[in-house]
């Protein structure tokens, strides 16, 4: 069996990185040929979404290059980039993930040198990490990711970071980041324990303390979680068997 | 006057200079003929393998300009061709060109290259300097423009066997000089320098010793392009050089070879040379041996810090007396003092001669036959005050003909040419050109997705390494591809003319180009699929050069997979790609220009001159900025009476709308259709914008200033001394670079070495018996101010190095001021007691820069000057579409050179409002009604207020001013949002299509 050859994707600023990336080219520096690069205007423009996309599909690892702070073409795009890049190395680790899988970095136009060396050096991080598919359960793994990014009040919080960190809140107050990204963490872990309890419910209706039990979960734990999907609508209370309710997806609930 | 004036150009000369000369006119409504000497345009910039500071590739970023040129409607091309005769005059020139016989037919031959395969006629490469021979038939470059081969009759020997060989059916034997007239209104000179021939400076050995060559030589030898395949190799055995030595000013600060002048970009592409050989090869120690180190122009200083602080490079002051050569091993030995006085020989396996520019002997025959005068040194002869104009009216300059100057200063120099050159026939605007015609677009809607792929060789840079039939044939097996082939070069204007039958022959819909990177080359193939009829937002690129077949050279199996998947990625995304629609918008014809300093002001009149609206705007009382404060120049002209005369021109010109005494308070809107409310209430519409705020005198914090009334300023200085000061056996001491080239700001201010001499020169010549020293660090007193410096010299005015590490220290004592500084030539401390201490303070951008650039969303770089959209090509551009820059605003500069950009920033500006339409960007964002929840957080996202919520509450995209960065996509809670040519599901599909079976 040959060696492991990662499958490596790169989503790449035409402004900075991309140029970057062309200059390794004109000054024929050599790096792996692992990176299928694609080209967006902005490293701002990556949804999280892609990337757990990425990984569902089997690939090993993403790298994502922007600008250099500061050097932006968009002023402020490889800034939300952060964000979000942040954002989904913490739904990466919560769902099981490996987050070294994805890289942010910052090349600029006349750094064709340094693609090349971030390129090897992320390349060879991923051999050493071995195949995305050796990690049990990934496609299910990646896809919970995609949902949780997906989450309304997610994608506002990590919208509105870079805004309200710049700018004050709504009422004009500075905001403590650790603070804010607690919440955002914490509402990737709840959300993560949302989407696996609804996994669990996924073939038939299922009591509070069986999926408690296979999730190796306080039961109170999950019936919080239970009764808030409830609430959105997400879970249904199917019946009681004996004095012991048991739940099922709503439709459109599927994780 | 009844001749009547004609709406035509010629530009003689295709390098930068023209080219950008002739690309502003040309997008303004003027006819430009672009004529050259050498069978293809491109200038010494075609020669050079990188540009400073950025290390740009020079081809790479001049490759869109070529053809540009070479494909505008509006220009036409006269190459290998002579000027013979001129006459009439300004507003309307009769002129004689001879079109030297190439006999090759330009428009047959495709430029395939088979005849010089097999020409059994060796010649030397002019374009690789002499370090590889050409064939008899050749092509200059193989991106040349035209892309015609040529046959140097002077070699061939006439066998006959390329006309056997041509399938084109273009050699053409009895080919003859021929003779054509044109007219023409004005004339733009632009035929560039030639290097100091290196084999006059006897004592370096070049000529004599193979591995001394010269900078262009080595500029050659680092090209991919040039003689070894950029592998960084001495000629004499083709061995990898460890120390290579660099020498300074070879022909240049000279009397000796008669070039007294500085030729003013040589340490800065010595250093470039030096980083870029150590870029190539981590092994090589580069050592410069320099004078001083003039790294005077924007981000130099930075470059040269870097050079010496992460790339390693050894810089050593000394004029290197001469170069010896080993004759066993072809090292070459240089003996030189350290600044220690102690003499030291050194081995270097190649030494490189920093060559300086001389005025091309073939441009003084052609002033002669103009009858324009050229100055001292064979150099085109220009006034400090009007930097573009010749002696002959009508006819104009820029670039390196007028003296030495780097890229961006030709560039802007041919910005500013054109507006000069347009001023006086902007009557005559669009009376000689047509517009292009394309066939109408051929709706694709109903049409099963038929994609053709043209898959490119580029020569050996792809085919060599990639199996080029392997990926063509690969792409005819995916989904919806009808049509693939592979090219020798899929950008060769005959190529073009394929494609455009392919698609119609093969009924095609979308196209794919795998080749080198879209960054320069997308809109090429745009145009020529357009040409075809489909929309140009139906193409897509696939990089298989640029990050692939260079950078996997070692791996052609994984490189031709590589290949095969990025097609297969541009395959899925093509075939999702929809036609976009650009928008056409009304254009305002009217001009604001922020900023009634000189840049402000020669701008202003140049717009107007042009016929249009201006409005300017200054926060000062009174109009003249920076340039109230100063006197006279190193040339002795009377400043304050050209500036009046300019301050009369503005107020008096009745197209120019002065405000005075206030400022911007909003301006809103975009290219083409801004409103500006000012400060005040003054409110009016515009289509575009020029920053020309200027930058002002830093308020020095060191050597005691503030603390005495005889420590002043330069401009502070230049005000006592025109006030009457008695400076008659004074002490003056000037101590440069106060807050510049240091930990409070790392840019030189550029300015300062020339304003102290200038200050010198002017003190001695009324008082010859002061005392005026001059503390500097380097003099940085390029191009032909090195004939003040020297004057200064000469008068008496003396000079002391001091380090960095080692300030001069000022203190008060008994006597008055005291000064001590070590001087590095007596090695020891000397004590002046002075009367007046001069500082030369920083250059430091305006307070209201910031705001200014919040305000029109431009940004400014780390140093707090506004950063121009490409530091070589777009000196004065930004990247936001219609707002351009002049003057100190853009980084410190003298009063000529901010004339220059001044003009410059007028002709950009004209390229915009000299049409009353102009067509939005396609890639923009789009929003879907029915899915907008109107949550706002992509009006948040959008780093230009390009989105608002409407009544209804979902969100509208203003086509104009979005830029099309997709941060909005991105943030969008619901998809609703979606960049065109970059949505959603384009990219997920190509996320998809870089999965392959092969791993």
């Amino acid at each position: 069996m040959s060696e492991f050859e990662p499958k490596i994707l790169g989503f790449l600023c035409n402004w900075c990185s991309y140029a970057g990336a062309d200059l390794a080219g004109v000054s024929r520096v050599q790096y792996p040929p692992n990176i299928r690069v694609i080209r967006v205007m902005c490293s701002g423009r990556v949804d999280p979404h892609f990337i757990f996309k990425a990984f569902e599909m089997g690939i090993d690892g993403v790298a994502v290059l922007g600008c250099h702070i500061g050097d932006c073409h968009y002023q402020s795009g490889n800034h939300q980039a952060e964000k979000k890049i942040e954002l989904t190395s913490q739904a990466l680790k919560e769902v099981g993930l490996q987050p070294e899988r994805l890289q942010l970095d910052w090349v600029s136009a006349a750094e064709g040198q340094r693609f090349g060396q971030l390129i090897t050096s992320f390349t060879d991080k991923i051999r050493e990490l071995g195949p995305i598919s050796d990690i049990p359960d990934y496609q299910n793994k990646a896809k919970l990711g995609g949902n949780i990014v997906g989450v309304t009040r997610l994608r506002w919080l990590v919208g509105k970071e870079y805004e309200i960190f710049e700018k004050g809140n709504v009422y004009k107050e500075e905001i403590d980041q650790d603070e804010y990204k607690n919440i955002m963490w914490q509402n990737i872990e709840f959300e993560f324990k949302k989407e696996l309890i609804c996994s669990a419910l996924a073939e038939e209706p299922r009591m509070v303390r069986d999926i408690a039990e296979e999730l190796a979960l306080p039961n109170k734990l999950v019936f919080d979680y239970i009764t808030e999907m409830e609430n959105e609508g997400r879970i249904h209370l199917v019946d009681f068997d004996g004095n012991l309710p048991r739940y099922r997806l709503a439709k459109g609930g599927e994780p | 006057m009844d001749e009547k004036k004609i709406g035509a150009v010629l530009v003689v000369g295709g390098g930068i200079g023209g080219m950008q000369s002739s690309l502003d006119l040309a997008n303004s409504g003027f006819k430009v003929y672009m004529l050259d000497t050498s069978p293809a345009i491109g200038g010494t910039m075609a020669q050079l393998d990188k540009t400073f500071p950025t290390n740009d590739c020079s081809m790479c970023i001049m490759a869109p300009k070529l053809v540009d040129v070479g494909r505008h409607p509006n220009i036409e091309l006269l190459t290998y061709s002579d000027l013979e005769e001129v006459s009439g005059e300004e507003g309307n020139f009769t002129v004689k060109v001879r079109k030297k016989a190439r006999y090759v037919d330009v428009d047959k031959c495709t430029g395939c290259g088979v005849c010089a395969n097999e020409c059994p006629i060796d010649a030397i490469s002019g374009f690789n300097e002499g370090l590889s021979k050409r064939r008899a038939i050749y092509l200059e470059y193989p991106q040349a423009v035209p892309l015609a081969f040529t046959i140097d009759r002077d070699k061939c020997i006439g066998c006959g066997l390329c006309e056997t060989l041509c399938l084109a059916d273009a050699i053409l034997y009895e080919d003859q000089d021929q003779f054509q007239e044109i007219n023409v209104g004005s004339i733009i000179l632009c035929p560039g320098f030639s290097e100091f021939e290196a084999d006059a400076k006897g004592e370096y050995g070049h000529g004599r010793f193979s591995n001394v060559v010269t900078s262009i030589e080595f500029e050659r030898i680092l090209s991919a392009t040039g003689p070894f395949k950029g592998h960084v190799q001495r000629p004499s055995d083709g061995d990898l050089p460890e120390k290579v030595a660099f020498i300074q000013c070879v022909g240049s600060r000279d009397s000796s070879c008669g070039n007294n002048y500085c030729s003013s970009v040589c340490c800065t592409y010595a250093i470039k040379e030096a980083v870029i050989a150590k870029e190539h090869v981590n092994t090589i120690q580069p050592t410069i041996f320099f004078m001083d180190m003039r790294t005077y122009g924007k981000g130099f200083e930075e470059y040269y810090n870097r050079a010496k602080d992460d790339y390693g490079v050894r810089f050593i002051r000394c004029r290197v007396p001469e170069v010896r050569e080993d004759p066993e091993t072809k090292n070459l030995i240089i003996r030189y003092e350290k600044e220690d006085g102690e003499f030291i020989e050194e081995e270097f396996q190649l030494v490189v001669l920093s060559v300086g520019f001389e005025a091309d002997p073939r441009s003084k025959e052609l002033a002669s036959r103009l009858d324009i005068e050229l100055n001292q040194f064979g150099f085109c002869d220009t006034s400090a005050l009007a930097p573009m104009d010749t002696s002959k009216p009508g006819v104009y300059v820029c670039g390196a003909f007028s003296g030495p100057k780097d890229i961006p200063e030709t560039v802007m120099e041919a910005s500013g040419a054109a507006a000069r050159a347009s001023g006086n026939i902007s009557a005559e605007r669009f009376s000689q050109v047509s517009e292009k015609e394309y066939p109408p677009e051929i709706n694709v809607d109903e049409l099963p997705t038929r994609i053709g792929v043209f898959v490119c060789n580029c020569g050996i840079n792809i085919g060599g390494y990639v199996d080029v039939p392997a990926v063509r044939d690969y792409a005819k097996t995916l989904p919806c591809v009808a049509y693939a082939e592979d090219n020798l070069y899929t950008c060769s204007q005959d190529t073009q003319k394929k494609i455009i039958e392919t698609i119609k022959e093969h009924k095609l819909n979308r196209v794919i180009v795998a080749s080198c990177t879209p960054r320069t080359h997308e809109p090429l193939f745009q145009q020529t699929i357009r040409e075809a009829g489909l929309n140009p937002y139906l193409f897509e690129m696939a990089n298989i050069r640029d990050q692939c077949s260079w950078v996997h050279m070692s791996e052609p199996e994984k490189a031709t997979q590589k290949s095969k998947d990025l097609v297969k990625m541009a395959v899925a995304k093509a075939a999702l790609r929809t036609p976009l629609p650009t928008v056409s918008l009304d254009v305002t014809q009217s001009a604001l220009v922020v900023g009634g300093g000189l840049a402000g002001m020669i701008s202003a009149l140049a717009i107007a001159e042009q016929g249009y609206e201006v409005y300017l705007v200054e926060k000062d009382e009174q109009l003249g900025g920076n340039m109230r404060r100063i006197h006279y120049d190193l040339e002795d002209i009377d400043v304050q009476g050209y500036m009046n005369s300019i301050i009369e021109k503005v107020e008096n010109n009745s197209l120019i709308n002065v405000y005075k005494g206030t400022s911007i308070e909003s301006i809103h809107g975009f290219v083409g259709n801004y409103k500006t409310l000012l400060k005040g209430g003054a409110e009016f519409e515009h289509g575009t914008v020029i920053v020309a705020i200027g930058a002002e005198e830093m308020k020095p914090n060191e050597y005691l200033y503030g603390q005495h009334e005889n420590i002043v300023t330069q401009l502070g200085f230049e005000e006592l001394f025109t006030s009457g000061q008695n400076l008659s056996g004074k002490t003056i001491v000037m101590i440069q670079c106060v807050g510049s080239r240091d930990e409070n700001h790392a840019y030189c201010s550029r300015v300062c070495c020339a304003d102290a001499i200038k200050n010198a020169i002017k003190v001695k010549e009324q008082h010859p018996d002061a005392n005026i020293f001059i503390l500097y660090r380097d003099m940085r007193t390029y191009g032909f101010k090195e004939i003040y410096y020297e004057k200064a010299r000469e008068m008496g005015v003396i000079f002391v190095r001091y380090d960095l590490e080692e300030k001069p220290k000022v203190t008060m004592g008994q006597e008055g001021l005291e000064i001590t500084v070590k001087d590095h030539i007596l090695r020891e401390e000397l004590l002046l007691n002075t009367d007046f201490l001069v500082l030369s303070p920083a250059i430091i951008p305006r307070e209201d820069s910031e705001e200014l650039a919040k305000q029109l969303k431009v940004p400014l770089n780390s140093d707090g000057f506004f950063l121009e959209a490409h530091v070589k090509l777009r000196p004065v551009d930004f990247a936001t579409e219609g707002v351009f820059l002049a003057g100190m605003a853009h980084s410190p500069k003298t009063i000529t050179e901010t004339i220059s950009q001044a003009y410059a920033a007028a002709a950009r500006a004209c390229t915009i409002i000299s049409k009353d339409t102009f067509i939005t960007e396609a890639t923009i964002a789009e929003v879907n009604d029915a899915s907008c929840v109107g949550c706002g957080l992509c009006v948040e996202a959008c780093p230009y207020s390009a989105i608002e919520l409407t009544e209804q509450g979902i969100a509208s995209v203003n086509a104009a001013l979005c830029k099309g960065c997709g941060l909005c996509n991105a943030t969008c809670r619901s998809g609703a949002i979606q960049q065109r040519g970059f949505e959603d599901r384009q990219i997920l599909a190509m996320i998809k299509g870089s999965l392959n079976e092969v791993f």
